[in-house]
């Protein structure tokens, strides 16, 4: 079904799923699989006329636990691996129609304790390295259900952008004898052009180096390493700043903008106290109507060219200009 | 106190449903501090 495959060029695994092409795509709201099961109507993933939050194990997963035996025979140099994992499907709210921006802050608060749930049952599972919390959302991002939901996916390795973020902060750590992240947040504050919203316990602020348009980054305040680590308060506070922060992004253009959100925490075993959990946005619209490509440059080459200063984008967010 | 109930789907996957206390209506409301003692929904 699903094996990994080792890129030697890039060093980082590549997950072959190839039953996931036939997977469900954008059904009519009529036949949303993610609904709840109304009485006499068709059955949807969820067996309940009515339900809060959901969780349950996705139909088409890049990866398996146990996983299948590798279909392909490798080498010295290809090598592969089976695609041993959990992937699942966070469903927000029975209501088909809602986004997480529309919701109550009570009800994000609600699901940041499902993440932490969730993090700490499936990271604590044999030959899961590391648990990526994480929403696609809108037709841009290439979404293939409507139903408002988020996704999870333990993963056997650490994957290469995480990868990368622990080694920058462990170096880091190591010359400076502070936290890179915690850096980054005094940066924000000094400069502050750049900060969209903040609370007690986070800031949200357009990176100085941010890839994608309209990307935005939210800190804790607090060194922590894992979601979990949070203090209620600290919860109740993240709950409040995302809300802002996607009320603001639905305010940009006067529609629900499409984005990718991923939740970046400490790896699942191991000891990481230089790295600092925080969450990226990843916007794809850089006007109402444009959007930014991945094109050859940044996919060829992994270097990313924005059309707009994150001091203007963040501007912008803040509804100045 | 959050309910969590887990259950086998037909396909053996499993489906987890959290259920959290429903707060009254007015918990829901914070007040405003421009406007001393009228309410503002946290919808923003």
């Amino acid at each position: 079904m699903s094996e990994l495959r080792w890129n030697p060029q890039l060093r980082q695994w590549v997950i072959v799923a190839a039953h996931r092409q036939d997977r469900t795509y954008k059904p009519p709201a009529d036949f949303c699989p993610l609904c709840p099961t109304l009485p006499g109507a068709f059955p949807t993933e969820v067996p309940a006329e009515d339900y809060d939050i959901v969780v349950f194990e996705n139909k088409f997963p890049s990866l398996t636990q146990p996983a299948p035996p590798v279909g392909i025979k490798g080498s010295e140099l290809y090598r592969t691996a089976p695609a041993e994992g959990i992937c699942e499907v966070v469903l927000y709210s029975p209501d088909h129609r809602t986004t997480l921006a529309r919701e109550p802050v009570r009800r994000i608060g609600n699901l940041i304790s499902v993440w932490i749930d969730r993090s700490r049952e499936l990271g604590s599972k044999p030959n899961i390295r590391y648990v990526l919390v994480f929403e696609n959302k809108g037709d841009a991002v290439g979404v293939t259900l409507h139903h408002p939901h988020g996704q999870i996916y333990a993963f056997p390795f650490i994957p290469p952008t995480i990868q990368t973020e622990l080694d920058a902060a462990q170096e880091h750590h190591s010359s400076t004898g502070r936290c890179l992240y915690c850096q980054i947040l005094e940066e924000e504050a000094r400069d502050q052009v750049r900060i969209i919203a903040q609370n007690s316990g986070f800031c949200a602020f357009v990176p100085f180096f941010a890839r994608y348009p309209f990307e935005v980054h939210l800190y804790p305040r607090r060194h922590v390493q894992y979601l979990a680590d949070l203090s209620a308060a600290e919860q109740e506070a993240l709950a409040s700043l995302l809300k802002d922060v996607l009320v603001k992004y639905d305010e940009l253009f006067g529609f629900p903008l499409p984005y990718m959100m991923v939740l970046h925490q400490a790896p699942s075993r191991g000891e990481y106290p230089y790295y600092h959990f925080h969450i990226e946005f990843y916007p794809l619209n850089r006007t109402e109507s444009k959007l930014k490509y991945l094109a050859s440059v940044e996919s060829g080459a992994g270097t990313f060219i924005t059309d707009m200063t994150p001091e203007d984008q963040a501007a912008k967010l803040r509804g100045e200009k | 106190m959050v309910e969590k109930q887990v259950q086998l789907k037909e396909d053996g996957r499993y489906i987890i449903f959290y259920t959290f206390p429903e707060k009254k209506k007015d918990e829901d409301v914070i007040p405003c501090p421009n406007c001393a003692g009228t309410p503002s929904s946290d919808n923003g």
